[in-house]
């Protein structure tokens, strides 16, 4: 019973938290740029002020336009149960960790289907390569996490966190390859195609408005916090006291977030062929990497 | 092959009268047969260009219509404009589209306003009025005042249903593209996947009709302030375009202090447009923090601007004969510190920002023009610069200073995006180098002239190189302090046909970097317009059909 | 890597250059076209301004009821671009360095300056404003200052008939 309270204690505190880390991106990249950047809560300012307003739906929509958002927003809302964030509790039961893998790619097939079915044409061209982009890179998560759980032999996220100690070769080689595919996820220059501005003026959210768009965006910022937290925890070492974890956590993800903004600011974007092909060429590295957690190195 | 100036001017002698009417510019008068024939001439074998065709209703003076078409002879430094005069009763001209590819829309522009049929003319239709503007109204013909085509264009209200035919080749046509700068031009892009196969264009949606109340409502020492808002960024060359084709009209000598002030301000306003394009290049590239420090540098250059003339961008220093306003001590002193400025963080910003991977992969061999293709459509500026073309007013027609200054003019052969971007790169520290030259060697005298006497129906062509590209304006005085025809025509107009060529089998990511290479100069609108798959019609959305839309 | 270091120092060195404005004030150089404004001593009505203004945003009426004229500036039309200084006689009308303009009520951007004129000895009608006679009588030989205070008409007739008493 009390695992229940303090998993959804879990999911109220991210939910609160998702929108500031936002908000501190925003600020350090502007900064960056030599410019004063909007205030801290300023996406916080922007969801309500979405959720406010009414969704316009197109003529030609259909059913999965309607409900995708929905669709999309609750997949992550069970990921972030799975995954222990500031709390080391979660939902964990055996073979989590390839529900972990069918709610991310979930997420990314809803929301391309959700925009194709819109009947917008820029939308399409966004659901396009929106899925392009995420079938490879979910492929490479997938090695990823199978990496890990060969490192631990087991299929469960409790024993897989921390992956460190033992520091064999393939758990950093896996740990660095995860956190350059959670910067893909994140559509962070320069992977920023799905959803890119001026060229199809914004992509796969362009159809949506008012409350849709508003959980849309929350469901981004949510899955870039769900891969933070797996970062931060493949690393932070089981024997910290109770009491320690929430800030240590917190520590974590604005320095994990603090390090990609500063990537970030300085990168163009990339033309989808041009991602695809970089794409690729992770994956020969992802099997070698494999290979070697299988014998242990 | 270097064919000098009394040869040309023999030859042309076989074909009509010549009249020189200022410096370096004559006027031929030939009749209308022969039209093709001396164009041909003139673009292809004698090394000219074709810059502008302008059309006159001159019944009140002498009875015709008349069509001018202007050359300009870079090497012997000429402007030849020959001219035809068309009876009113069946007014037509052969084309000389079919030659000069470039002057397509220039003469579809003479036929949209007065009238006259081009023979030959690949296609005729409206370029610049909408589709429902009435039949065998004639907007800039002498006998429609404003004021009565305002009252026609409320009275009709028409469907303006246009039908348009999607080639069978193609899988879907991918209406209405809106770089989502919102500008507003209309780019139909074709698309199979994300390769672009084909594009049309579409444009002329804020049309404000400036010649018409130049002619009608303005005196001719008002028409500079409002030649200097026809564009947002560069109006100041309009504004000296004007007044030089004015001065050159009347004769007016002058003073030199007054052309070292405009050169000043007209280089001031080159540095701060490409740092602008700059900018709007990386932003388009994606890369933000470019957009962010390039338009940081800018803001200086605009403050300079604000201190030397007292705004940020709408100068207006000019009037007929001089400039208003001097600059002293002080002032050059603080441009020469912004200067340095500006260079030490340009060279320190933009030369790094042009050597990252994601900017060279995503702008080298795109957007190619050849150098054949840029010849056939006649572009100006910084685009037939990077495809080779050696073209610069400033060098090759010098007017206000710049005879006095020492400077290069960039040239690239390879015709893609990035060979743009490093003509502008350079053309910026070209500038900061001119204006240093300006600066320390300025004369002293007076600002204004002292006789200024206007006689009615002369001509004047003024020319000047605007950041994209040269710009013409032609004028004909008139009576009672006004000007009885005057047509500026801005840089982009020639350059805009060549985007069409540009954006064929490129990726469809690509087509805003490449519209913006050539630095489209547009005002804000847009236009929505729905392409039936099966019914092939395109309709136009007026706004109260935008509204009927379902809540959810 | 190189290029992208050496912009991430730039931004450093540069700082934050957002200005704090609204709150706090932004000066404007000497020289700035602002606002214009037109001292109400010094106007004498002589229209040389709304003759030369570009968009027509100064204009002038004529109350024949009260004999006033009125000279109608309207900011909303201004294009700042200085000609009614250039052109003023008595240099009534400036433009200041204010450019803050925004208001909710369009009556705060008209300027009106009003002043009376002088009615023609002859015939009655208010033709001009007393200050512009004044001015105008500094520059007139004495003995053809009277001639000023009539109308054109009547003043045309008057030295018609003055020339052909010279003939005689």
């Amino acid at each position: 019973m009390e695992n229940i309270a303090f998993v959804l204690a879990n999911i109220v505190a991210i939910l609160i938290i998702a929108p500031v880390i936002d908000g501190i991106e925003r600020k350090v990249k502007a900064k960056l740029q030599c410019r004063k950047g909007p205030p801290i809560l300023q996406t916080w300012y922007d969801l309500v002020k979405l959720f406010r307003r009414p969704s316009i739906v197109t003529e030609e929509c259909s059913l999965a336009y309607i409900i995708s958002p929905y669709i999309v927003f609750a997949n992550m809302i069970l990921a972030l149960a799975i995954v222990p964030s500031f709390t080391r509790i979660s939902l964990s039961f055996f073979g989590d960790i390839i529900v972990l893998i069918y709610l991310i790619s979930s997420s990314s097939i809803f929301l391309a289907i959700g925009s194709i079915s819109s009947g917008n044409v820029f939308a399409a061209i966004g659901a396009n390569r929106e899925i392009s982009l995420a079938t490879l890179s979910k492929l490479l998560m997938a090695l990823v996490l199978a990496t890990f759980a060969t490192l631990k032999r087991s299929l469960m996220l409790e024993t897989l966190f921390p992956i460190v100690p033992p520091y064999t070769l393939s758990a950093i080689v896996s740990i660095i390859l995860f956190a350059i595919i959670a910067y893909i996820e994140s559509y962070k220059l320069p992977f920023d195609i799905p959803e890119a501005e001026p060229e199809i003026i914004n992509g796969i959210l362009v159809e949506y408005s008012g409350k849709s768009l508003g959980m849309l965006k929350y469901s981004i910022y949510l899955k870039r916090i769900l891969l933070f937290t797996i970062i931060a925890y493949l690393i932070l070492p089981k024997e910290i006291p109770m009491l320690l974890t929430p800030i240590l956590y917190l520590a974590s993800i604005i320095a994990l977030s603090v390090t990609y903004v500063c990537i970030e600011t300085y990168c163009g974007r990339l033309r989808i062929d041009q991602a695809l092909k970089f794409v690729k060429t992770l994956i020969p590295v992802l099997l070698v990497v494999l290979i070697i957690a299988y014998f242990n190195y | 092959m270097h064919t000098s100036t009394t040869k040309i001017l023999d030859l042309l002698s076989k074909y009509g009268k010549i009249e020189k009417v200022h410096e370096n510019t004559y006027f031929v008068e030939v009749s209308a047969d022969k039209v093709r024939e001396i164009s041909e001439i003139l673009h292809w074998k004698l090394g000219g260009r074709f810059s502008v065709t302008v059309g006159s209703d001159e019944r009140p003076i002498n009875g015709y219509f008349r069509v001018y078409h202007v050359f300009l002879m870079d090497e012997q430094k000429l402007s030849i404009i020959v001219h035809v005069k068309i009876n009113p009763a069946i007014p037509k001209l052969p084309s000389i589209t079919p030659i000069i590819p470039g002057a397509n829309w220039h003469e579809r522009e003479v036929h949209d306003f007065f009238g006259i049929v081009f023979e030959d003319h690949p296609n005729l239709e409206r370029l610049i009025l909408p589709y429902d503007w009435p039949e065998k109204v004639y907007p800039l013909r002498k006998d429609v005042s404003i004021r009565e085509l305002r009252n026609k264009l409320l009275k009709e209200e028409n469907e303006g249903v246009e039908k348009r035919e999607a080639e069978e080749k193609y899988v879907v046509p991918i209406g209405p593209y809106h770089p989502a700068l919102h500008e507003p031009e209309y780019f139909e892009l074709y698309v199979e996947g994300e390769k672009i196969v084909d594009a049309k264009y579409r444009g002329f949606h804020v049309h404000r009709g400036i010649e018409k109340v130049a002619e009608e409502r303005l005196t001719i020492n008002q028409i500079p302030f409002i030649a200097e808002r026809i564009c947002g960024i560069c109006g100041y060359t309009h504004n000296v375009a004007y007044c030089q084709a004015v001065e050159n009209a009347a004769g007016i000598d002058v003073p030199l202090r007054a052309k070292y002030i405009r050169s000043i301000l007209l280089e001031i306003e080159r540095v701060h447009s490409h740092l602008l394009w700059f900018g709007v290049l990386f932003h388009f590239l994606g890369f933000d923090t470019g957009f962010m420090m390039t338009w940081l540098i800018r803001e200086k250059i605009m403050d300079l601007a604000e201190v030397l003339t007292g705004n940020r961008k709408n100068y207006g220093l000019n009037l007929i004969g001089g400039v208003r306003r001097d600059i002293n001590f002080e002032k050059i002193e603080f441009s020469l510190k912004t200067l340095d400025y500006v260079e030490t963080k340009a060279r320190r910003i933009l030369d790094k920002m042009l050597k990252l991977k994601e900017v060279i992969s995503r702008t080298k061999n795109i957007g190619l023009l050849y150098r054949n293709e840029a010849k056939k459509l006649s572009v100006v500026g910084p685009v037939a610069r990077a495809s080779g073309i050696d073209t610069d007013v400033r060098k090759y027609h010098p007017y206000a200073a710049y005879s006095e200054v020492e400077f290069k003019v960039p040239v690239y052969d390879e015709g893609d995006v990035y060979s743009r971007a490093l003509v502008r790169y350079d053309e910026i520290f070209e500038s900061i180098n001119m204006l240093r030259q300006l600066l320390k060697n300025i004369p002293k005298g007076n600002i204004m002239a002292d006789e200024i006497k206007i006689s009615e129906y002369k001509k004047g062509l003024g020319l000047t190189e605007a950041p994209r590209g040269e710009n013409a304006h032609l004028v004909i005085t008139g009576r009672d302090n006004k000007i009885y025809r005057w047509k500026p025509r801005a840089p982009s107009y020639n350059n805009i046909p060549s985007t069409l060529v540009m954006l064929k089998g490129e990726n469809l990511a690509d087509a805003p970097a490449i519209i913006a290479s050539i630095d489209p100069c547009f005002s804000c609108t847009d236009h929505l317009v729905i392409v039936d798959i099966k019914g092939n019609i395109k309709r136009r959305i007026r706004l109260k059909e935008l509204a009927r839309r379902r809540h959810c | 890597m190189g290029a992208r270091f050496h912009i991430f120092k730039e931004a450093l060195r540069t700082g934050v250059v957002t200005k704090k404005y609204p709150f706090e004030p932004v000066k404007v150089p000497e020289g700035f076209r602002g606002k214009p404004s037109i001292d109400v001593e010094k106007c004498i009505g002589c229209e040389a301004c709304v003759n030369v203004c570009p968009p027509n945003a100064l204009s002038a009426e004529v109350d024949l009821n009260k004999s006033v004229k009125r000279i109608i500036l309207f900011l909303g039309k201004c294009i700042f671009c200085g000609r009614c200084q250039d052109v003023c006689p008595t240099e009534a009308i400036k433009l200041t360095r204010e450019f803050e303009l925004s208001t909710l009520t369009t009556n705060d951007l008209y300027q009106v300056v009003e002043l009376k004129m002088a009615e023609c000895e002859i015939c009655g009608k208010p033709y001009a404003t007393i200050r512009q006679i004044l001015f105008m009588a500094k520059n007139v030989p004495k003995d053809q200052r009277p001639l000023l205070l009539l109308c054109s008409e009547c003043r045309s007739k008057v030295s018609a008939k003055y020339i052909s008493y010279a003939r005689w």
